[in-house]
């Protein structure tokens, strides 16, 4: 903790509310416990993940993270993710620039072997500009004739060993006041 | 191990584009996007068969490769049958193979 001691002792106590805070507006999460999959040439709506989100403040600036416990692949494969606004049917934060016919997403993650698994997790700013509620979700896949894996691998052998465990996947959306976050 | 059912479908159509959640190899769990022609449950529930009985029909070949000597060793064992008129690299190997028959 840094800081005069007098500042901590207030915050502590609440009297200085927000100092150094105080930007975070609104928050949700949804956890995801379950396993799926996903077969085919391009990512596909993880249903999973749909999740609905009004913003507070027209202008309020949201994070959107997802931490995906585990993601496996059918042989050595690559997946592919971004965010997407369900209800505008448009991609959300940042993703690639059109480059001929390439596929624009927003990150990819190497599966190395069928029995491998492994923790992915990223996130992006968006600027919906309404407070209106809006359907969110998140796509993902891997190349044509493979399947990607969330929350366990392509083995998905029934023991208790580490490599077979299912994990947990959380989709978060935060709300910070606009003022607080600079985009570029 | 059991054979996933997207194994199944994919060897029915690679380009098929489908979702299964969860999945849990269940053939009502799996949704059909992007224009995908849906394949019907009798022909994906026979294609698992068949990859499964072919899967298990190998498994004397899995069971054999963890057994072999390394391919060091077997090359050793060979140098030395080659010097000195022994059988050492063919009774390793004729070894494994009695152990776990072809079917």
């Amino acid at each position: 903790m840094s800081g005069l001691i007098g500042d901590n002792t207030a915050r502590a106590s609440g009297v200085i509310a927000s100092a150094g805070g105080g930007t975070i507006l609104s928050a949700k999460s949804l956890a995801f416990k379950g396993v799926l999959s996903n077969s085919g040439s391009a990512p596909a709506q993880l249903n999973d993940f749909n999740m609905s989100f009004a913003p507070t403040t027209s202008d309020g600036k949201l994070y959107f993270q997802a931490c995906l416990g585990s993601v496996g692949g059918s042989t050595t494969v690559e997946t592919a993710f971004y965010f997407y606004d369900v209800t505008n049917t448009t991609i959300i934060g940042a993703y690639a620039d059109s480059h001929g016919s390439r596929l624009r997403v927003s990150w990819k993650y190497t599966v190395n072997t069928e029995g491998d698994n492994g923790g992915v997790s990223f996130g992006c700013w968006h600027e919906p500009g309404t407070t209106s509620s809006i359907d969110y979700t998140i796509f993902g896949g891997a190349n044509a004739g493979d399947t990607m894996y969330i929350n366990k691998n392509h083995y998905n052998y029934d023991n208790t060993n580490i490599d077979s465990a299912h994990t947990a996947s959380t989709f978060t959306i935060t709300e910070y006041a606009a003022d607080a976050v600079t985009l570029t | 191990m059991a054979i996933n059912i997207e194994e199944a479908v994919l060897a029915i159509n690679p380009d098929a584009a489908f979702s299964c959640s969860p999945a849990d190899n269940k053939y009502e769990n799996i949704t059909w996007n992007n224009g995908t022609t849906p394949i019907s449950k009798a022909d994906v529930e026979a294609k698992l068969s068949e990859l499964q009985a072919d899967f298990d029909a190998k498994q004397y070949q899995r069971d054999r490769a963890e057994e072999y000597p390394t391919w060091q060793d077997q090359l050793d064992m060979q140098y030395h049958d080659k010097k000195d008129g022994t059988t050492t690299w063919e009774d390793a190997v004729q070894a494994v193979k009695d152990a776990h028959p072809k079917p």
